[in-house]
Order: structure tokens, then C-alpha cells, then sequence
């Protein structure tokens, strides 16, 4: 799912150039044409408490390093990619840090999470629960085909990998998804 | 139930659940899975997924704009100081170039060394160094004296070139940075190699 622009609306590319001119209008444009898909996206790679902070630096270096971005790529697929290294390294900070709350199932199916909603239905609650049990890759890989309907050639930008390799997590993640189901 | 070895087929699911996929695509998979049960399985998998990750947690836009705004505005205000910095230094040292300044430092400090290698030689025991800035009419050579017997060791280090050189130019007060300067100037007609092996050291230097 994402949120295309409307017909008349100033691409990207057109934006950011803006932006570079000094026109901090701009930069609101871009934030609310791409922050929905970006939380969306650091929702399902597992952050909650500090969903917001994790969207807002994400923009911040985004922004920040702004003239790095290859204007043939897409500012979302940049932006993703952003949020996921994000995501990566908080995760990899919350290993080290000793484990405040026990993790345990039930988190996950009982929807404790505001985010996952007292209107999760049991198959969505199962759902997630199986997608929490995916690979950090799988998980990116399967969310960006299956919610944000990026091609194998985007995703394989946002996670570093090639098209084919990317075509092959979306397949392992499914069958995962599948046996956890079954079970 | 085994997986379905229609990968083309499985590949558009994603985009069926999205609603995305339209015309002659959407019949093909459209009938593909009116004749394969493990496709429809994956398809209600790949739908259920899709409502369980679509909801979009509310963020704050307007913060994150402002955050943004203020980190650029940090950003230009420190590229415009370190700019400003660059620009007094130059004109402080009125000379043509940093780099060029630069270049004649370090010619500087290397003849300096090379003299008073060969003063000491010559003046063992005299209680007076030259002075740190060595000024000199003539190019210098850093070969020795024909008359000297020569000295198979590398001419000896200079503790007082060392301190110009290891200390820093902008640690100098700016009378010596002047006196310096005017020496510099001298030197700087003879340069005509640019010690680029320097200069990535010096881009830091602010
Ligand atoms: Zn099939």
C-alpha cells in the first residue's frame, strides 16, 4: 500500500530540488507523502515503543544526506532502506542491553500492542505472530511485496541483496508463514 | 498441501491482494487460481497479511518536518562557520592560496632542518641555535660542504624546526605568523612542485 500523489502534485525528483533551493515547504510535502508507508514499514519490522523516533530519524538523515540520493532510484525505496539500517541497529543495541520485559507469545496474540489494535482477528493475531518469527531479511522482504507492493528489483535495493535473492526470501518467507499456520 | 511450482503466478498474488493488479494480468491469475487450491491457500495467507500490516500507526508529520528543519538549519549554520573560518584564515595569512602557504611551510621547515644540521656540524658546542624562521638569500642545498668531511648519517633532526612544524602554524602568535609570512613569500617564487601528498591532511585542518 502506499500513498501515490495525486495527479498535479510535484514528483519527488522535483520536490527535493525544491527542497535544495531552500523551499522548506517542500520537505512537509515529502514527510506526509512518504511518512504513513515508513511507519507502516517500522511497524512490521518489530518497533513499537519508539515507532515515531525511528520514522523521524529516518527523515532527519534522509534529508541530511540528501545529495547522496540517486535521483534514478526512488526516494521511498531510499527512505526504507534508511528506516531498515535503523531498525537493524536499534535491534542490535536492545541484544546487548539486558531485557527489560520477559518476551513471550502472548504478547503478540493477546494484541497487547496499541498498534496491533483490539481489532486484530485471531488469523491476523497468528499472522503477525508468524511474521515475528521470520529471518530480519525475510520479514523486510516479505512487507515490502506483500504491504507496500515493491518490486523483487526495489526490495533487492532496500535489503542489498540481487533481484533473484530477494525473489527467493519472499518464497521462504511465505512457506514459513505457511508451516507456522499449519502447525 | 504442496506449494504451487507456478512461481509467476505466486510472484502476482501480492499485487492481487493490493489490488493492484488489473486487465489481462488479473484474468490470467484469476484463472490460474480457479484451478489451483494451493494458490488460493497462499492468496488468503497474502490477504490476511496485508490487513494485518497496512494499518498505518499515526506519526506526528508536523514534528518530523520540524525536526528536519531545525537539523538542516544546524547543518547550514556549520557549513557557514567552517566557511567563514576558512575565509579569515586565508586572509589572515594574506598570501595567495592556502595551499600555496602550505607548500612554502613545509620547504621552509625542511631547509630549516638541512641549515641547522650543518651549522651544528660546523659550530660544535656553539651555545646558539639559529632562530626558528631561517632566512636566507640564497636557494639552499641540502647537500654538504665539500670541505666537510661527509657525514654518512641523515642530517641530524631539528628540535626547534620539529616544534614549527609538529606545533602547528595556527598555535603561532601572529608577529611570528608575519615574520614567517615574509620569509614565505622569498621561498614561494621557487616553488613550483605542489606536496599534494599533503594536502588531504590539511582539507581537515579548520
Ligand atoms: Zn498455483
Amino acid at each position: 500500500m502506499s500513498e501515490p500523489r495525486r495527479d498535479g502534485e510535484p514528483s519527488d525528483a522535483a520536490l527535493i530540488a525544491r527542497w535544495r533551493g531552500g523551499d522548506e515547504r517542500a520537505a512537509t510535502i515529502l514527510v506526509e507523502r512518504h511518512a504513513p508507508a515508513v511507519s507502516r514499514f517500522v511497524a512490521s519490522m518489530g518497533e513499537r515503543g519508539e515507532l515515531e523516533e525511528v520514522v523521524q530519524d529516518t527523515f532527519v538523515r534522509a534529508f541530511g544526506s540528501i545529495d547522496r540520493f540517486r535521483e534514478a532510484s526512488s526516494l521511498r525505496t531510499w527512505l526504507f532502506s534508511i528506516a531498515r539500517n535503523l531498525c537493524r541497529d536499534r535491534a542490535r543495541a536492545d541484544r546487548r542491553a539486558p531485557p527489560v520485559v520477559p518476551i513471550d507469545e502472548s504478547h503478540a496474540l493477546t494484541g497487547e500492542d496499541p498498534l496491533s489494535t483490539a481489532v486484530a482477528t485471531e488469523t491476523e493475531a497468528r499472522l503477525r505472530a508468524a511474521i515475528e518469527g521470520l529471518t530480519e531479511t525475510q520479514r523486510a522482504v516479505f512487507t515490502l511485496r506483500v504491504t507496500e507492493g515493491l518490486s523483487y528489483r526495489e526490495i533487492a535495493d532496500v535489503v542489498e541483496t540481487t533481484e533473484g535473492a530477494a525473489r527467493v526470501h519472499y518464497h521462504n518467507a511465505v512457506r514459513m508463514v505457511k508451516e507456522y499456520l499449519d502447525e | 498441501m504442496s506449494d504451487c511450482t507456478n512461481l509467476e503466478m505466486r510472484d502476482a498474488l501480492p499485487d492481487v491482494a493490493r489490488g493492484a493488479l488489473g486487465g489481462a494480468s488479473l484474468v490470467a491469475v484469476e484463472s490460474h487460481l480457479a484451478t489451483c487450491a494451493s494458490c488460493r491457500a497462499e492468496l488468503a495467507i497474502v490477504r490476511t497479511a496485508h490487513a494485518a500490516l497496512s494499518r498505518t500507526p499515526s506519526v506526528d508529520t508536523a514534528r518530523i518536518v520540524a525536526a528536519v528543519a531545525r537539523s538542516s538549519a544546524v547543518r547550514r549554520d556549520a557549513t557557514a562557520a567552517v566557511a567563514q573560518a576558512r575565509r579569515r584564515r586565508a586572509s589572515r595569512f594574506a598570501t595567495p592560496t592556502r595551499r600555496a602557504w602550505l607548500a612554502a611551510a613545509s620547504v621552509v621547515a625542511i631547509v630549516g632542518a638541512a641549515i641547522l644540521g650543518s651549522t651544528m656540524d660546523r659550530e660544535p658546542g656553539s651555545g646558539g641555535l639559529p632562530p626558528v624562521v631561517v632566512q636566507t638569500d640564497e636557494p639552499v642545498r641540502a647537500a654538504p660542504d665539500p670541505l666537510e668531511p661527509t657525514d654518512p648519517t641523515p642530517p641530524r633532526s631539528a628540535p626547534r624546526v620539529e616544534l614549527v612544524m609538529g606545533g602547528g602554524v595556527s598555535d603561532l602568535a601572529d608577529a611570528d605568523l608575519e615574520s614567517l609570512l615574509d620569509v614565505l613569500d622569498d621561498v614561494d617564487a621557487e616553488l613550483d612542485v605542489e606536496p599534494a601528498v599533503l594536502l588531504p591532511v590539511l582539507e581537515g585542518d579548520v
